[in-house]
């Protein structure tokens, strides 16, 4: 019986690519699994062979070219007021964006220069407080003790 | 085609300065071919009549970029090759195209067009049979594979010519339309 024929050469044979050879059509007599193969690959071809036919009516109504320009002249005209759009955006977008990162580099600045001595002060202030109670002896930390908790029940 | 100038670069360069003439010109030599392609690529109930309009104004508003390399009617049915793709992927028209879920009237449509005019009735039920399982294997694959089978086996394009049209190498095409045909084979034997 020899060796199965390659599916290579089953596809070649049933879509007509080459024609079996006499040893092949010999293999096929006595191979149930090649002539399966073959025959179902012969189906497949054949499907696409009934496309070819297909379809037997026209598929456009006459006057077709002529559409196709009215619809042509219609997207073009819809197109150039596109592209006019996206012309603009092209040099537009960049320069407001130019624009919004000048503004915010300003803003930022001015919110810098701006802030108030009094409130510079207050901070500087605020960092150097001090909390602890100046000595580490008892009586400083008793009075420390009794004026913290008058501030926390004040009110 | 008849004696189209497509590939004549004085008709190109008509074309490229919009002379509407010749594009009509192009469009009447084209038009049949194209519109079977996309009725085989979409189906029966597939609108040929827009699907066909789109590609050709497609080609009519990007003539500017097309480039010598491959002929005008390898760039058509590029276009219209991409075109049905994305119609049958948008739409989702893969589950809908089988020839069950058509109307009464597409299918009565599929009935009365695919065979021949003059076949006898044996044979005409027999090729719209054949036509309508070919169309039911079809929707089962995917619409790349659709494409080349369709091209290759109905159309008749050579594997350079497919190259052409799809920019992949004759090489790849050679591995695609193996394992195209394989899944075709099993979309048959399945159904």
């Amino acid at each position: 019986m020899g060796p199965h024929i390659s599916e290579e050469r089953l596809q070649a044979i049933a879509f007509g690519d080459t024609p079996a050879l006499a040893g092949e059509k010999n293999h096929f007599v006595s191979c149930e699994s090649c002539r399966r193969a073959l025959k179902e690959y012969e189906e497949a071809a054949g499907l696409t062979g009934a496309l070819a036919k297909a379809p037997s009516h026209p598929l456009l109504r006459p006057g077709f070219s002529g559409r196709v320009l009215a619809r042509a002249r219609e997207e073009k005209a819809g197109g150039n007021w596109i592209e006019k759009l996206l012309k603009v955006a092209r040099f537009e977008i960049p320069a407001l964006a130019a624009v919004a990162a000048a503004l915010l580099l300003l803003g930022i600045r001015t919110e810098r220069a701006g802030e108030s001595p009094q409130l510079a002060a207050a901070a500087q202030a605020e960092e150097e407080m001090v909390f602890w109670p100046a000595e580490e002896t008892d009586e400083a930390w008793a009075e420390w003790l009794f004026t913290s908790e008058e501030s926390d029940t004040d009110g | 085609m008849g004696e189209s100038p497509a590939d004549d670069p004085a008709f190109l360069a008509r074309l490229r300065d919009g002379e509407e003439a010749a594009f009509a010109r192009l469009v009447e030599d084209h038009q049949d071919r194209i519109a079977r392609f996309l009725y085989r690529m979409l189906g029966p109930g597939g609108d040929i009549e827009d699907a066909a309009q789109v590609v050709f104004t497609k080609a009519f508003l990007s003539i500017g970029s097309f480039r010598e390399e491959v002929s005008l009617e390898s760039w058509l049915y590029r276009i219209a090759r991409n075109h049905a793709i994305d119609r049958l992927r948008r739409k989702k028209a893969r589950p809908e195209r089988t020839f069950a879920s058509l109307s009464e009237d597409e299918q009565v449509h599929v009935e009365e067009h695919v065979a021949a005019p003059g076949d006898d009735p044996s044979e005409r039920a027999e090729a719209t049979e054949r036509s309508r399982a070919a169309f039911e294997a079809l929707s089962k694959i995917s619409e790349d594979d659709r494409a080349l089978l369709i091209l290759k086996e109905v159309e008749g394009k050579s594997l350079e010519e497919i190259s052409k049209i799809t920019g992949a190498s004759v090489g790849a095409l050679k591995v695609r339309v193996f394992r195209a045909r394989q899944r075709l084979k099993k979309a048959a034997v399945w159904e």
